[in-house]
């Protein structure tokens, strides 16, 4: 067998080790150069933050999620951890990547997932954000394969859609960061309503295609079969909103999905204002998520569900406190 | 697929690893299919073009060998359909439209690279033809040097007199050649991300009428810049490339901007095509040789065609004239400036006041010629110059660059100018490529430079290169 010259050993040592702290630097710059987010979904920095193993239930699914459920008023209400990790109209084949990546640092009572990304299509416009704030790995992977052709490259590289902030435009605001972004664990507290297009609409127009149900349904049973494995409960749920999924529609998922519920007119049965507790068409504001959020802190006590996990005490009385002085 | 894709930056070491780990022919075999790979990825059905100008032109080549008093007819005939192709493609539709009012006859697209592969096989027909070469039987190898993907799609314009006995010497690996190769790679790719597609920001809005008017001196002195800093940073690539694979092409750029006379760029600047039409155009037109009218008509008649090589637009049959008229003017006052030159560089100060000033003169008079090259039409031209000239104004200072942006672009444009003065004394990147801590220090600071300053990406037009549209 022929010896390989040292040179060319001195070689591909340095070229290796250059690759390596290049690969480092760029990562780096890149997740120092991407905005900060710590609410309207995909909020990875700040759940990576929470102890590990210290949440009781885990919340997924669009905006509908972020918007809708507040885990403070949850841990006020019945002393259950929760978070939420939902991102804008995302996917069910995203969620299911969340819901792996989720388990690999904490391991809840419940699994919550919200039904409407159902019929999300593959490119819904937000898949940058659901995936880029991702953590590294196998879970970021799987999401952008799930998405549009183009973003593996961002998911890879994200200097190459982030790399413009090197040159902030005069006088632009600096990065964002929420003042109580410790508070919010996952939810977006939005306030008032908006009044487009009034008068509502009560059901989607939007067509899907079967493609779209039946790759989205494909997640979901991963999500099942996951959960199974991991001796979690699985609830699935169609969101209180005022513009609803086709009956027809959440008839049949529901017809296929033992125990999921249907909580698309729960408004009413909680007692939310028409006029006063909608954001819009299918987001509560800060008072309609707090009904609804009460809502589920009853419903998961009576279904069982326990705080079972050590938690910073201080932290999710902080929380608790936060949201009741809004309230 | 460009050199500024990430699937090249797959595809590029995977070439050159399998062709020094593959066998004899089959590393060819493997080579072609890459190329035909390379071209075929946006528009297969252009590869067909390729294939059948390599075939006509492999058995037009052997017939003019063979053809003893029919080898002009057959050169006559071959260069006819080359060329004739070439006018299909690119020059029909403008000819067409010129007689009815701007319609266009075909609907199909530009195939990439057509005027670079098209010159290069004539080029070789050429050779065949005054016996400067024997016309090439192996056709696995002369359709290599058609189809060679580095040199492709935009130069620099092969001579089959270098490339095939480089072929045929079998080349082996070569750890300086293959990291000199991917050196000059990664500093092209720099010269374009970072320097000629910032300026290009910038110009682009300028001509689509987004920049105050008072801007446009500023513009029509960027634009050089941008110009060759792309096609600078593209023939680095393609360089860098072949190198990579053990093949040295001819180089396209000497430091143009540091001459002092337009003659003096002429010889600097895309030599692979003026070199070509010098050997193939300017010399059997009778060169210099006819005395001093001839030789100024001649110098004309190249420029023009040179123009209209570039593309089918009046403004460039004017930027062509222009730099050939440049040229005999230049010609004509040598008498006079040439004892002016010689006194001024008696002293040390004397001749780098003469340089500075003729390289100073030098790239304005080239700007200007620019304005045409890069103008819409001949009407955007004279208002962007006319307004260069009576309406420049530093008041608002409006490039619609961030502070930061505009300093990330002076001190690349320092750092591209710096290696260009290196170059010209002497220094070569195959000097690091020597070395090991510099040498990778370089590479991973080229691509830090690329990856964070780069023009790329969302945030960001992407810019495609300039003389892809040639």
């Amino acid at each position: 067998m022929r010896r390989i010259k040292p040179k060319y050993i001195n070689e591909l040592a340095a070229l290796l080790l250059t690759a390596a702290l290049l690969a480092a630097g760029l990562y780096q710059a890149g997740i120092a150069l991407m905005p900060g987010r710590d609410d309207f979904g995909s909020t990875w920095g700040d759940f990576l933050q929470e102890d590990r193993d210290s949440i009781d239930v885990l919340f997924f699914g669009s905006s509908m999620v972020y918007c809708d459920v507040c885990p403070g008023i949850i841990y006020d209400e019945s002393g259950l951890t929760s978070y939420v990790m939902a991102g804008p109209e995302q996917t069910m084949p995203v969620t299911l990547a969340y819901v792996r990546e989720t388990l690999r640092t904490q391991s809840p009572e419940a699994i919550v997932v919200e039904l409407t990304g159902l019929f999300f299509d593959e490119y819904t416009g937000f898949s940058k954000v659901n995936v880029c704030y991702m953590p590294f790995g196998l879970n970021r992977i799987r999401a952008a394969r799930a998405c549009e052709k183009g973003l593996m490259t961002t998911a890879l590289f994200p200097l190459y859609d982030f790399h413009s902030e090197v040159f902030p435009e005069p006088g632009a605001e600096p990065p964002y960061q929420h003042p109580d972004a410790r508070m919010l664990a996952g939810y977006t507290p939005v306030d008032g309503r908006e009044t487009m297009g009034e008068p509502w609409e009560r059901t989607f127009t939007t067509q899907f295609g079967d493609d779209v149900y039946s790759r989205s349904r494909s997640a979901l049973e991963e999500i099942a079969a996951l959960c199974e494995r991991k001796c979690v409960r699985l609830i699935c749920y169609f969101a209180p909103c005022y513009n609803q999924v086709p009956a027809l529609w959440r008839e049949n998922v529901l017809g296929s999905l033992d125990g999921a519920l249907d909580l698309s007119d729960l408004g009413e049965v909680i007692g939310v204002d028409k006029s006063a507790d909608w954001y819009d068409v299918l987001h509560f504001n800060q008072k309609g998520a707090a009904r609804f959020s009460a809502w589920w802190a009853s419903y998961l006590t009576e279904q069982g569900v326990a705080h079972t996990h050590d938690c910073d005490q201080a932290l999710w009385q902080q929380r608790a406190d936060y949201f009741r002085a809004g309230r | 697929m460009t050199f500024t894709s990430f699937s090249y930056f797959l595809f590029l070491p995977l070439v050159a690893i399998l062709w020094y780990s593959l066998p004899g022919q089959s590393r060819k075999w493997m080579l072609l299919a890459s190329s035909y790979l390379f071209y075929g990825w946006t528009s297969p059905a252009f590869a067909l073009l390729l294939l059948a100008t390599t075939l006509l032109s492999y058995c037009a080549a052997i017939l003019i060998e063979r053809g003893g008093e029919r080898k002009r007819a057959y050169l006559t005939l071959a260069c006819l359909i080359h060329f004739g192709a070439l006018f299909v493609f690119k020059y029909l539709n403008f000819f067409f439209g010129a007689f009815t009012g701007g319609r266009a006859l075909l609907s199909v697209g530009l195939p990439v690279g057509i005027s670079f592969f098209t010159f290069a096989v004539t080029g070789y027909l050429f050779d065949v033809y005054r016996g400067k070469l024997s016309a090439e039987r192996a056709l696995l190898d002369y359709a290599l040097f058609v189809a060679f993907f580095p040199c492709l799609l935009a130069g620099p314009i092969g001579r089959a007199r270098e490339f095939l006995p480089q072929m045929k010497s079998d080349p082996r690996f070569g750890l300086t050649t293959v990291k000199t190769g991917f050196l000059r790679f990664l500093y092209g790719l720099f010269q374009k991300l970072v320097i000629a597609d910032t300026v290009g920001i910038a110009v682009n809005l300028a001509y689509s009428g987004q920049l105050p008017r008072g801007m446009w001196f500023v513009i029509v002195l960027l634009y050089p810049l941008e110009i060759y800093f792309d096609f600078a940073g593209y023939s680095n690539m393609a360089i860098g490339s072949a190198l990579a694979l053990g093949f040295r092409v001819t180089e396209n750029f000497n430091a143009p901007y540091l001459s002092v006379s337009v003659r003096s760029f002429w010889k600097k600047w895309h030599i692979s095509l003026t070199s070509w039409f010098r050997e193939y155009l300017y010399f059997p037109l009778g060169g210099s040789r006819e005395g001093k009218t001839r030789t100024y008509m001649n110098i004309l008649i190249v420029f023009a065609v040179s123009g209209l090589w570039h593309g089918a637009a009046v403004t460039y049959l004017v930027w062509g004239l222009l730099n050939g008229l440049l040229q005999v003017f230049e010609l004509l006052l040598e008498p006079k400036l040439g004892p002016m030159r010689d006194k001024e560089r008696q002293s040390m100060i004397g001749k780098a006041v003469a340089a500075l000033l003729g390289a100073g003169v030098t790239y304005v008079l080239i700007a200007v010629t620019f304005v045409f090259f890069r103008a819409s039409d001949v009407v955007q031209a004279l208002d962007v110059l006319r307004a260069s000239l009576l309406e420049a104004s530093l008041h608002p200072f409006d490039l619609r660059m961030t502070d930061r942006q505009l300093l990330v672009m002076l001190v690349c444009l320092g750092v591209g100018t710096i290696f260009d003065v290196l170059k010209t004394m002497g220094w070569q990147p195959r000097h690091l490529a020597r070395t090991v801590t510099p040498y990778y220090l370089a590479a991973a600071a080229l691509i830090f430079a690329a990856a964070l300053f780069g023009v790329y990406g969302e945030g960001f037009d992407m810019q495609s290169f300039v003389y892809f549209k040639y």
